[in-house]
């Protein structure tokens, strides 16, 4: 069983997402904003983190850089998750800096 | 894109201020041609003015024989150069002749000399008198009178000068103008008048003599408005002897004569100076002037001497006022220039416009891709919902009733959304491509605007519709989509638990249907910009609400496709109200 964070502020997709994982197996969790999103992967735990780049508060991207950046890494987040960047929209000249 | 823009506005500029520049530099290069061509043109005029004086100073040269000078002497001369009649001089050059007198003369000037018996000298003279020839009259009257004066017949002697003076001038009037003025019969100073008006026919001694004589019994003070007129002609007078001595066209400094045919005239050079001035004159605009031979000319002007080498001037002609050529000059620049600074303003404020045009386009671009972007994830946004909880009801793997309910819910909720995105990117290709077709129609306000509420079906609208509102004409169904798309916002983009407010009432003709929320509220500077199309508040990717940017620009358009307002009030941290105006149409069915 893994701690997965579901990052996504439609609730259609959100509640989908939740409910296949834990029909997996998986502890999930939901929350529907940047700022909030932010928090809890400092807190720290989430073996994977799902993330929309459209989010209230705080866009995917800006989230993912200061969860990577070097002067971010703080102890909590030693042992940081694997991110993946989920989104609904094709902007083609978004950059594509989490997957990596 | 910013770089690109740049340069497309760089070009733009130089495209536009380059020509400006070629066109004030030509400006300035033409300006100065006309400059030469007009002082060109103007000498030209003065050359051909002097050309016109030079014929015109000849001719009455010419007629020198019909000069009537005030202060010039005439003189009838003889083939040997000697004076026949003169008139202007004061005496006469050379000598005076006197009148040969017969023997009666002679025995009474014996008589009266020798034998000193006036009274046969008297009877004498008279007998003399009467055979005497015109010019030996005033003689032999002057010889009565001296005798009358011996015998003390003061009475007769007065008479004899009276007589001498009444009589064509002759040697013997001065001397009884003289007589007269000592015994108090004529005042002296007519004597002098008569004296340097030149009407005596004397010598130069005895001039002299009767002026200085004269002036004695006036007194200098008596004579000195005379005096300057005397100095004139006794200077003329010089000049004449001068001349008569040697004949020369410039007899004494001063002075100039012209003779030919027994004829002389003599006159002052400024007098000659004057005359040919003024004939020389040719027309308005243009002064002529007789300048020394070989005088520096001025800075505009023609010269040239005169045909009469003799004559010491050249003709000179300028412009009665200099400075005019120069104000027309300075008045044609003002104009160019200012034209120039016109045409300059006209092409800058082009450029600003082409600019501001351009900057708009690109905005405008920007929007539209946005547009593009932000709708695709509209659309996939509620469709990848109802696909996954579609998936998930189908697989089976959802069993509590309650949770399907949620779906079904969820699903339903979504389709709505999409529902609404449809019809209003419907609306809006309809309005953009001008092909929306309104159907009007009477709408009964109350009951239409409490369907339009109900049709929202949220619990937080809360709908304060009043019954009896006046009627609209309009679309129902377009308007209704224009309140739902303001209900929709205000849904939005306020808290999820606060209240929005629909409300309705009319007045002064109109009917103002308002939402108001308790959202984020709008700032100033962005309230001008919400109801263009695909404009969006706040960051790209952060946006706290979902939308294409398309709502509010629809609701304006349709709104005053109806002749109608829409409005916001705002204040940042107090929500907002947005307030729609329709005109009524009253109580009238239509």
């Amino acid at each position: 069983m893994k701690r997965i964070l579901v990052v996504e502020d439609e609730p259609a997709i959100a509640i989908g997402l939740r409910d296949s994982l834990e029909a997996e197996g998986h502890a999930v969790e939901v929350v529907s904003d940047g700022v909030e999103a932010e928090t809890r992967a400092r807190e720290g735990g989430f073996d994977l983190i799902l993330l929309d780049v459209m989010l209230p508060g705080r866009d995917g991207f800006s989230i993912c850089r200061i969860l990577h950046g070097g002067r971010e890494r703080s102890a909590s987040c030693h042992n940081h998750p694997r991110l993946v960047r989920i989104a609904a929209a094709t902007f083609a000249r978004w950059p594509v800096p989490c997957l990596r | 894109m910013g770089r690109g823009r740049r340069g497309l506005f760089a070009l733009i500029v130089l495209g536009i201020l380059l020509p400006g520049v070629i066109l004030a530099v030509f400006g300035f290069r033409s300006l100065r041609q006309d400059r030469l061509l007009a002082e060109r043109q103007t000498r030209d005029a003065l050359q051909s003015s002097v050309e016109v004086a030079a014929r015109e100073v000849t001719r009455e040269l010419a007629r020198w024989q019909e000069w009537d000078e005030p202060t010039s002497a005439t003189l009838t001369l003889t083939p040997g150069a000697s004076v026949l009649s003169a008139r202007g001089l004061l005496w006469l050059p050379g000598t005076v002749s006197e009148p040969h007198l017969d023997a009666n003369a002679r025995r009474a000037e014996e008589a009266e000399l020798r034998q000193r018996d006036f009274a046969k000298a008297l009877q004498l003279y008279e007998a003399a008198l009467r055979e005497a020839s015109p010019e030996a009259r005033a003689a032999l009257l002057l010889r009565i009178a001296r005798t009358a004066k011996k015998a003390g017949d003061l009475e007769r002697a007065r008479r004899a000068w009276r007589q001498i003076v009444s009589l064509p001038t002759s040697p013997a009037a001065a001397p009884a103008w003289l007589e007269l003025v000592e015994s108090g019969a004529v005042p002296a100073l007519d004597f002098y008048r008569e004296l340097i008006a030149g009407h005596f026919p004397l010598v130069r001694e005895s001039y002299s003599f009767y002026s200085g004589r004269v002036r004695e019994l006036i007194g200098e003070a008596g004579v000195a408005e005379y005096r300057e007129l005397e100095r004139r002609r006794t200077a003329l007078t010089l000049a004449s002897e001068a001349f008569l001595a040697a004949p020369r066209r410039n007899p004494t400094p001063g002075f100039i004569a012209f003779w030919e045919a027994g004829r002389a005239i003599l006159l002052p050079e400024d007098a000659l100076r004057a005359r040919l001035t003024k004939a020389a004159q040719s027309g308005p605009g243009t002064a002529i002037t007789l300048r020394a031979r070989q005088s520096a000319s001025m800075d505009l002007s023609a010269s040239r001497p005169l045909d009469d080498p003799q004559l010491p001037w050249q003709l000179e002609a300028a412009p009665h006022d200099p400075a005019a050529l120069e104000r027309s000059l300075r008045n044609r620049e003002t104009l160019f220039l200012g034209g120039l600074g016109l045409v300059m303003a006209v092409l800058l404020s082009g450029v600003c416009l082409t600019a501001r045009a351009v900057r708009r386009e690109s905005e405008f671009a920007r929007l539209q891709s946005d547009f593009v972007a932000t709708v695709s994830h509209e659309f996939r946004s509620p469709l990848t919902g109802i696909r996954q909880l579609a998936e998930l009801l189908d697989s089976g793997i959802v069993k509590a009733e309650e949770r399907r309910q949620e779906y079904f819910g969820l699903i339903l909720k979504e389709s709505d959304r999409l529902a609404h995105l449809v019809e209003n990117l419907l609306d809006f290709s309809r309005l953009e491509a001008g092909r929306k077709q309104y159907s009007m129609d009477r709408i009964d306000s109350s009951a239409w605007l409490e369907g339009t509420a109900a049709a929202v079906r949220n619990s937080r609208l809360c709908a304060e519709i009043p019954a009896g509102l006046p009627a609209v004409r309009g679309d129902r169904d377009s308007l209704a989509s224009a309140v739902a798309n303001l209900m929709d916002n205000a849904l939005k983009y306020s808290p999820p638990e606060s209240s929005v407010r629909l409300a309705a009432h009319s007045g002064s003709g109109k009917l103002s249907i308002s939402v108001s929320d308790h959202g984020p509220g709008i700032a100033l500077e962005e309230q001008s910009r919400i109801f263009e199309k695909f404009y969006r508040s706040g960051g790209e990717l952060s946006r706290q609400v979902k939308g294409a940017g398309i709502g509010l620009s629809l609701v304006k358009r349709i709104v005053e496709d109806h002749g109608g307002n829409v409005s916001v009030f705002s204040q940042p941290g107090e929500g907002s109200t947005f307030t729609i105006d329709l005109k009524v149409i009253g109580d009238q069915p239509s």
